[in-house]
């Protein structure tokens, strides 16, 4: 009797871990997805930037070595990146706009939009990833194995990504 | 895209679905929404009905949701007929639709929540169980601050704000009713009369205030309710002041904005965005609302828009006896709400939900399994979609 009841506990424990790790499993692979579109993303912003040499007013602001400090850092992965696309969205906050031609300064503000869009599909899937493997289960069967935990991309966000509606006081 | 309540209904959500999917279809996607209806109902060409819907008392309100095996059968064979590139589902967090479809999604998922209040202790009860499903979704779009907010605080997840559109020409080209606008003062009312957190009653307490100075005001009601209560509970004195139409439609709804001096929105509370607010003021008509959260945001800060303490009748009765009485503010509020209004025109709100969508395709990870590089966009219109 006490088999047959530790037998259906083991089962059901079984059964659950292994739908975590599945679950776990599908988290991993979301999060690299989301990171590839992220990176992507921050990639047409560098892009339409670069692009947009012509411009004077876009040319003072923007420091070539920061453009090529982007591209250094687009080799060596996520540490550096933060801090550089962080640079680069605080020269292009208090960029003043009306210097640059209206096409161009619409697919600036396109690509700006995308990063906010695409850093919120990346942390969202950080966010799920993280708390499942938070997870008492998950943590003493190791399920999460040597997969490395990921990491939230912290960078300032344009305040256009408000679209007028803004809360007094501290942002959303 | 999945609409969660039945299309029969009204509703912001609903509306909001289907203003979309007009949008979108303008802007050259293929747009497939399945929704509570029943067939023989007259719905757009692009919705497909999923069976007859429940009313379930849900945020204040009762909501028309359809959940059970006859919605499960419609949405697997839905899903299954068309090839989505996206599927958008609307509050799937809620026993409905949605979270059907949501379950059997296998294709990038947007989820748009419209709701800032925190929901039933059932759901938040169930949020260990619904957790798995709600890993499938790709990326959020809340409708406001406030909608994110809920989002972040108590739902575990972050959203991309993206507020209700409004279909700008259709309001600001709508003809008033005959004998429309009146001297003497017209004040309407667009909602759901009978709902108390809707705010008629003090709106009805600021009216017999400001009956004795203003004889020639009237009150015009649109919207779903009891006529007879209201009148009944406005007492002989104003029951001759109110016209109640009724429930109008939008072609109705949109007459009466022509043809009102002013929209009050009195609600007490429970409230995202404030649609008909928008919708206002893309008619160019002067709003007076409460002090909500949600309309202190839409109205830019009392800029576009007059602001009064939520629930007082004194101050809703001397904010509306300024206005009514001073033709050059009305005017100018017409001229601030309209240029808000422009913004959230559908085609400008569709493009951003496109962005969104794209976003979702690039972050596939089917599309990573397959080695195919993320999906980047060229610019607006160079990919046709086809959300669902």
């Amino acid at each position: 009797m006490a088999v047959t009841v530790g037998l259906l506990v083991l089962g059901a424990g079984a059964v659950g871990a292994m739908r975590a790790a599945t679950r776990l499993d599908r988290l991993h692979v979301r999060t690299d997805a989301a990171w590839a579109a992220l990176d992507a993303a921050l990639c047409r912003r560098a892009r339409v930037v670069r692009g947009a040499e012509g411009s004077a007013a876009l040319r003072r602001a923007v420091d070539a070595a920061l453009l090529a400090g982007s591209d250094a850092a687009l080799r060596t992965g996520a540490a550096g990146r933060e801090e550089v696309e962080n640079e680069l969205g605080r020269v292009l906050a208090i960029l003043d706009r009306r210097g640059l031609e209206p096409a161009r300064a619409g697919r600036l503000a396109d690509a700006e939009q995308r990063v906010v869009i695409a850093r919120r599909v990346y942390n969202d899937a950080v966010r799920d990833t993280l708390a499942l493997r938070s997870h008492r289960m998950v943590r003493w069967l190791r399920l999460a194995g040597t997969a490395a935990a990921p990491r939230y991309f912290e960078i300032a966000e344009p305040e256009s990504s408000h679209d007028g509606l803004e809360l007094d006081g501290a942002g959303a | 895209m999945v609409c969660p309540y039945s299309l029969a209904t009204p509703g912001g959500v609903q509306a909001h679905v289907l203003g979309l999917a007009k949008g979108l279809r303008g802007l050259g996607h293929q747009v497939e929404v399945l929704a509570p209806a029943t067939t023989g109902s007259s719905l757009p060409e692009f919705v497909t009905p999923a069976g007859r819907a429940v009313g379930v008392p849900y945020n204040g309100s009762v909501a028309p949701l359809a959940f059970g095996p006859v919605a499960v059968n419609r949405a697997r064979r839905w899903l299954r007929d068309h090839d989505f590139d996206v599927l958008h589902l609307h509050e799937p967090d809620s026993p409905s639709l949605s979270l059907i479809a949501l379950a059997l999604a296998d294709r990038p998922v947007v989820a748009t929540f419209h709701f800032a209040t925190v929901r039933s202790w059932a759901l938040a009860a169930a949020h260990g169980l619904l957790q798995p499903t709600m890993e499938k979704i790709t990326a959020r779009i809340a409708v406001s601050p406030l909608a994110r907010r809920v989002q972040v605080e108590c739902l575990g997840g972050d959203a991309v704000e993206i507020p209700n559109g409004v279909d700008v020409s259709y309001f600001a080209r709508a003809q008033p009713l005959p004998g429309y606008p009146r001297a003497g003062g017209t004040v309407g009312f667009v909602g759901r009369f009978g709902e108390p957190r809707k705010g008629m009653p003090v709106l009805l307490a600021a009216l017999r205030r400001l009956a004795r100075t203003r004889p020639d005001l009237r009150l015009l009601v649109v919207g779903h309710g009891d006529g007879t209560a209201l009148r009944r509970a406005a007492g002989p004195a104003l029951a001759s002041r109110l016209r109640v139409l009724g429930a109008v439609g939008d072609e109705g709804k949109a007459a009466v904005l022509a043809s009102v001096d002013v929209l009050c929105v009195p609600a007490i509370g429970g409230e995202s965005f404030g649609i008909v607010l928008s919708e206002a003021m893309a008619a160019g008509t002067p709003v007076v609302a409460s002090d909500l959260d949600a309309f202190r945001l839409v109205l830019d800060g009392g800029r576009a828009g007059v602001l009064v303490s939520t629930g007082s009748p004194a101050a809703l009765s001397a904010a509306l006896d300024d206005l009514l009485g001073d033709p050059e503010r009305r005017v100018a509020l017409a001229a601030a709400g309209r240029r808000r209004a422009a913004t959230w025109d559908w085609p400008v709100v569709a493009r951003r939900v496109v962005q969104v969508y794209e976003t979702a395709v690039a972050a596939d990870p089917r599309r990573l399994a397959a080695g195919v590089a993320p999906f980047v966009a060229a610019g607006a219109g160079s990919r046709r979609y086809r959300p669902g």
